[in-house]
């Protein structure tokens, strides 16, 4: 079903359970995000995609990234209380994460160069948007990852901040963080993550049976069985890197063009 | 069950217990077992909930023929006087009861919920249900449920855990969602700070919020309740568990309840005591057990709360009030409080206020009732300055609303909230900025920390705010503050985030002055910021210097930031670094260690070291203005009120009778104590200013106040100083070699000749007289003696000039007084004195010296210095009539004001106070110069601070404790002995610059710890 808002002024139909901020992105209207990402269950934390709604809702802030459009609603994506709401939002941020390239890069796009606050020598680039937690959480189901503390002191950590035993090396986290807070090194057989300086895993990679490079974890390795098997019925695992794997796969498209 | 004849209920509320209620409940029950009372007249103690004046606890009411009265502060030893006397005897012990104003606290509250609070014991069923407990259940469950919900949303219950939603309605919502499984939840995570309502409800009657919650899941619908109750509260918890239990052996809980078709359990669940577990959604994500934290979704809680289901969520009092609802009916209910805010509502009162306790009053009870009446008013008959309602996320409201009708209507018009019901009262001892930062780091604290504005917001106001209260305030921080709190508000994900910046928003709404006395002044009116207080040594300066600040900044090598500071409160630095008396260093912290820092030295090194490195101070004149003050005289007091209203602009001239300015400076002392060049640099940085010095212009025929007044000066200031000696009153005195101390020593500063002499004698024991016979010693072949009344201890002299005087060789004669001057040829040769005792100390603590008769001696003498004191010159002021002197001879002056009884005279300086120190002086002068200031313009005189201002803020310098403690008050290099007693080249050399420094780190730093 279809239902009609008016967004910065224009009218436009979208599915009805649709967000705010699907309809507006469709629309390429730019609404900056940090916690939102489209394979996870919205969090509404970031507070960057706020909105300013009326109409078919009581007139006030939202955040785009739960609201959902529905018919007669009205939508502001950059009223000016919303942009000075926002500035302030990328401001304090800003604080907190002054040194994040990500971050200046994202606010250096909606307008803003600097910050008028400082947070203090604690600053570190976590934005706290918990993507990293609840990827590991929603997808991956390892609940390696987990938020300790309260308020200002809030931090992306493990369970009593020791090296996690359930992290299986997969390197999800380090894939959504949009700031680099949390990151992984490969060295010799051996994979170390780390949120800001802080190692929270260290897992032994397996060697790839064709070439023989250190390439992924045991965990990881099973988490992908047991996956696979659910899916598909059987084991695509052929303990062999991504590298030799696409080569085997180049190999043989081209048996099969010569073949052919 | 026969009634039994005395009753004694004795609250058993967490403020009884803890106030120690267990041991007289023992006691009672021993004493009245022990002395067989039972055997007379039957006796029951009962344990009640809190009877709601906890201030007075333990409170015991105890019920005898028909009477009721109430001992307060009641303790186990005084069990058995109270039943001997009262219970046996008949008579009750009048001097343990409680005073009048008890019934004041009760009298103007309607109780509601607290009726039977404190009337019943809470630990018994039957106690309820004699009351009539759960005789609302049984009527609700003949009704059908859409009755009930009629019947809530007709009586006008609203919400009582601070948002005020129309309780109705909110049942009608849940009842119609969609849903087979339904909750209901009670909130009693009652974390605001100084709250205690719901604690109170559960200790002292638990079933009636078991009653409400029945009443609302039957008309709900729910099969399930869940109390979240904060597990701080052991003993709520314990009851509510007791009750609980006892309500399902009655079958209230349970399967088929009064034989309907209507099941219903209520578990209990701990909360962990995380304060924003007290918003809706942290806490059905809590009872889920996951981490306790709100949840984004915009989807009411009665649609999807608890696991995704339906659930309607109240807190205690709320559901309390259920029952009598229900029971009376909502026209009865409705009866109480405003057109839009029915019922009742408890408060905790806490805080500054007499009757700390829990009350109960219909909405819409002006504030001031509830301060005054029922409160009992502020302590220590300090003014109301405001109350905190609403906690954390609520605002204060100053005492000009005090007539505020508290509901919520008029609550939220003024900026707060009624909130869960903590009600803080504050005085005036209270600092509203250190007040609004208490609050936000409380929330800071307990916020979860997932949305950026509540988490980085919040902190980024404590830091500003910590700046504000530290003295590092600025004037864009206001403007910062305000924009963060909107968008906070704007922008936060949940209601503790949406409210935190309350406290802040309402106290710059009603107190942004206090906010702007921290930020321009660096002065906390209240006197709480400690970094904005002055501390002990600033304290001690008459004139009020921020002597931390700028002994700081010497410390740091910032020699000139050290005169900026100075010269805020005295424009003669170099001056008093060398002739203070310096009473901050006898207040000095440092002093109670090892010794005191040597704050006039390093004062002297400053100015000493600005003015030969720069050549001069920096001034900075703050507006122009064309109006013309006139100041009479040039020592201290004058030049520095003239300094001042330079500064601010005037136009001022100065008229000094002797040919060279600087008064007593230049005259009244010797210059090896104070050189004429350190003079001449101070005046120049005044006259710098445009001050115009007439130099030889004294008051008389020639220079008249009128004549100054006619010539369009706006205001005169007198500052002339005391210049004329007192006689000693005795024979011979008019002879040739008898010569006035103060006379000889202006003589010589003004390069007059003066007499040589073979054997003087001073007479007197002040500083002049010091002064005095240690010029002589410089100038006079022969040898000085001081002759003074009585002893050492008494002299008025400073100790370290009556040493130098000692060690440069005059003699001081004490307890002997001269009786006449030896005359021979019309010339001096001696003194005929008598010895002195000292009385015993008499009224004023003071020994007088008497006189031993015959003990009469002789000395020689061919010059006698007199120096026994001075009174201003007053015959040049004739011409203004009416103008008041006191009865010593000197002006008479508003002391808050230097304002004479003429209305555009000021007066300061000797000439007001008689003799005293230079820094009082310029202390007087700089409180002229702020009032004639305002006189000039008009405008109000200026509230005096209560303490000296704080100037600026330096930081610590961070110095080892090794250091620290090797550190030692310098010696300061002195003029050799030899040249002392033959030049007037300056004694005391002061500091070198690494001396100095080393110095200024030994402070303590009293004003920042």
């Amino acid at each position: 079903m279809k239902v009609k808002s008016v967004f910065n002024g224009q009218e436009i139909e979208a599915l009805d359970g649709a967000t705010i901020l699907e309809v507006a992105r469709d629309q390429g209207i730019d609404i900056p995000t940090l916690c939102y990402l489209e394979s996870l269950e919205p969090f509404g934390t970031c507070r960057l995609c706020i909105v300013e709604v009326s109409g078919a809702l009581r007139p006030g802030i939202r955040i785009s990234c739960v609201q959902t459009v529905m018919e007669g609603l009205i939508v502001e994506t950059h009223s000016e209380r919303v942009v000075k709401n926002r500035q302030f939002l990328f401001e304090l941020l800003l604080a907190r994460s002054p040194d994040s390239k990500e971050l200046i890069d994202l606010a250096a796009r909606h307008g803003i160069y600097e910050s008028r606050f400082y947070a203090g020598d604690n600053d570190d680039n976590c934005v706290r948007c918990g993507r990293c937690v609840r990827v590991c959480r929603e997808r991956i189901a390892a609940y390696a990852l987990c938020f300790a503390h309260r308020g200002y002191e809030r931090k992306v950590t493990t369970d009593f901040e020791v090296l996690s035993e359930y992290c299986i090396g997969c390197g999800t986290c380090t894939q959504v963080c949009p700031t680099g807070a949390i990151w992984m090194k490969d060295e010799g057989d051996e994979r170390t993550i780390y949120t800001r300086d802080v190692v929270i895993s260290k897992l032994k990679l397996e060697k790839c049976a064709l070439c023989g490079t250190p390439y992924a974890t045991q965990k990881f390795l099973d988490f992908v069985k047991e996956n696979s098997d659910k899916a598909m019925g059987h084991d695509i695992n052929r303990d062999i890197c991504p590298d030799c794997a696409r080569k085997m796969k180049a190999e043989n498209i081209v048996g099969l063009i010569c073949a052919a | 069950m026969t009634q039994p004849d005395i009753i004694v209920k004795i609250c058993a509320g967490l403020g009884g217990v803890m106030s120690g209620s267990t041991k007289v409940i023992d006691a009672f029950n021993q004493v009245i077992e022990a002395r067989k009372v039972n055997a007379q007249v039957k006796t029951k103690v009962h344990k009640v909930g809190c009877l709601g004046l906890c201030a007075r606890d333990v409170l015991v009411d105890v019920f005898m023929n028909g009477d009721k009265h109430t001992y307060q502060h009641v303790k186990p030893e005084m069990v058995d006087e109270i039943v001997e006397q009262h219970f046996i005897g008949g008579q009750p012990v009048e001097e343990w009861l409680v005073d009048e104003d008890y019934e004041n606290f009760h009298k103007f509250q309607d109780k509601i919920i607290l009726n039977d609070c404190g009337r019943i014991d809470p630990e018994s069923i039957d106690a309820s249900i004699e009351i009539g407990g759960y005789e609302a259940a049984k009527k609700a469950m003949d009704m059908d449920p859409q009755m009930v919900i009629n019947e809530v949303k007709k009586s006008g219950l609203r919400g009582r855990g601070g948002a005020g939603f129309p309780a109705g309605y909110k049942w009608e919502h849940c009842r119609h969602a969609d849903g087979e499984i339904k909750y209901v939840l009670c909130n009693a995570d009652e974390g605001d700070p100084g709250a205690f309502m719901d604690r109170a409800i559960l200790e002292g009657n638990p079933h009636a919020v078991i009653e409400g919650m029945i009443i609302g899941a039957y008309a709900i619908g729910a099969s399930q309740g869940y109390v979240y109750i904060r597990a701080e509260y052991p003993l709520a918890v314990d009851r509510l568990r007791l009750a609980l239990d006892h309500s399902r052996q009655r079958g209230f809980l349970g399967r088929n309840i009064f034989g309907k078709d209507f099941d219903f359990d209520i578990h209990v669940f701990l909360g962990a005591g995380a304060f924003v577990c007290g918003e809706a959604t942290a806490l059905m994500t809590s009872i889920e057990d996951k981490a306790g934290e709100p949840r984004p979704k915009y989807v009411h809680t009665t649609d999807k709360g608890l696991w995704g289901k339906p659930t309607n969520l109240n807190n205690v009092e709320t559901w309390a009030n259920v029952p009598s609802i229900i029971t009376r009916g909502s026209d009865w209910y409705a009866s109480y409080g405003t057109e839009e805010s029915k019922g009742t509502k408890l408060f905790s009162l806490a805080g500054k206020i007499n009757n700390t306790g829990l009350i109960e009053i219909p909405m819409g009870m002006p504030l001031r009732k509830i301060i005054y009446d029922i409160g009992g008013g502020i302590p220590g008959g300090k003014q109301f300055k405001a109350v905190q309602t609403g906690g954390p996320s609520g605002g204060c409201i100053p005492a000009k609303l005090a007539n505020l009708p508290v509901d919520y209507e008029h609550l939220d018009e003024a900026g707060s909230i009624i909130g869960s019901g903590g009600m803080i009262v504050m005085d005036e001892d209270t600092c509203m900025v250190d007040m609004a930062k208490y609050f936000i780091s409380f929330c800071l604290d307990e916020g979860c920390g997932q949305c950026t504005p509540c988490r980085e917001g919040l902190h980024v106001m404590m830091r500003i705010l910590t700046d504000i209260t530290e003295g590092r305030g600025k004037e864009e921080h206001i403007q910062q503050l305000e924009d963060l709190s909107d968008i906070i508000i704007d922008s936060s994900l949940c209601g503790l985030g949406k409210s935190a910046p309350n406290p802040v928003i309402s106290t710059l709404r009603y107190f942004k002055d206090e906010y702007l006395a921290h930020i321009r002044d660096k002065h906390c009116p209240a006197g709480v910021c400690r970094q904005l207080v002055p501390v002990s040594c600033q304290k001690a300066c008459p004139a009020g210097i921020d002597v931390p600040s700028y002994v700081a900044l010497i410390a740091h090598g910032k020699h000139e930031d050290a005169i900026r500071v100075i010269r805020q409160d005295n424009p003669f630095p170099w001056v008093c670094g060398l002739v203070c008396p310096a009473p901050c260093e006898g207040q000095c912290q440092r002093g109670t260690v090892d010794k005191p820092i040597s704050i006039r030295r390093l004062k002297g090194f400053a100015g000493k070291y600005t003015i030969e490195k720069m050549g001069s101070y920096k001034n900075a004149i703050e507006t122009r203005r064309n109006e013309k003050i006139a100041i009479i005289g040039s020592g201290p007091a004058g030049l520095t009120a003239a300094y001042y209203l330079a500064i601010k602009g005037y136009q001022i001239t100065v008229f000094e009778a002797l040919p060279e300015a600087g008064g007593m400076l230049r005259v009244g002392i010797s210059p090896y104590r104070l050189p004429k060049n350190v003079i001449d640099h101070e005046i120049e940085n005044i006259s710098s200013l445009g001050v115009e010095i007439k130099t030889n212009t004294p008051l008389g025929p020639d220079l008249m106040i009128q004549d100054l007044l006619d010539q369009g000066y706006k205001a005169v200031f007198l500052g002339i100083g005391a210049h004329r000696p007192l006689k000693l009153g005795i024979k011979g005195e008019m002879a040739k070699g008898v010569m006035q101390g103060v006379t000889y020593l202006k003589d010589l500063n003004l390069g007059n000749p003066v007499p040589d002499s073979k054997k003087v004698v001073v007479i007197g024991g002040g500083n002049v007289a010091v002064d005095v016979a240690r010029t002589a010693l410089r100038k006079c072949s022969g040898d000085v003696t001081i002759l003074y009344r009585r002893t050492k201890k008494e002299m008025p002299a400073y100790d370290e000039e009556i040493e130098a005087a000692l060690e440069e060789g005059v003699n001081i004669t004490y307890l002997a007084a001269p009786e006449e001057i030896l005359v021979k040829n019309k010339k001096v040769v001696g003194l005929r004195c008598v010895k002195m005792a000292l009385s015993d100390p008499d009224a004023s603590k003071r020994r007088r010296p008497v006189r031993i008769s015959g003990s009469e001696f002789e000395i020689e003498a061919d010059l006698v210095l007199p120096a026994t004191g001075q009174t201003p010159e007053l015959n040049a002021l004739k011409e203004i009539k009416n103008l008041e002197i006191t009865k010593l001879g000197t002006f008479k002056v508003n002391p808050m004001t230097m304002q004479t009884n003429v209305e555009c005279v000021f007066a300061g300086g000797d000439a007001v106070s008689g003799p005293t120190t230079v820094i009082e002086a310029i202390a007087s002068g700089k409180k002229a110069a702020k009032y004639m200031d305002a006189f000039v313009r008009g405008v109000e005189m200026p509230e005096e601070p209560p303490a000296p201002l704080k100037r600026t803020h330096v930081p610590r310098l961070e110095v080892s404790e090794e250091k620290m403690e090797q550190l030692e008050r310098p010696e300061v290099p002195m003029l050799p002995i030899e040249k002392r007693k033959t030049t007037f080249k300056q004694v005391e050399l002061g500091f070198a610059e690494k001396v100095a420094c080393d110095e200024a780190k030994r402070c303590l730093r009293c004003d920042l710890s």
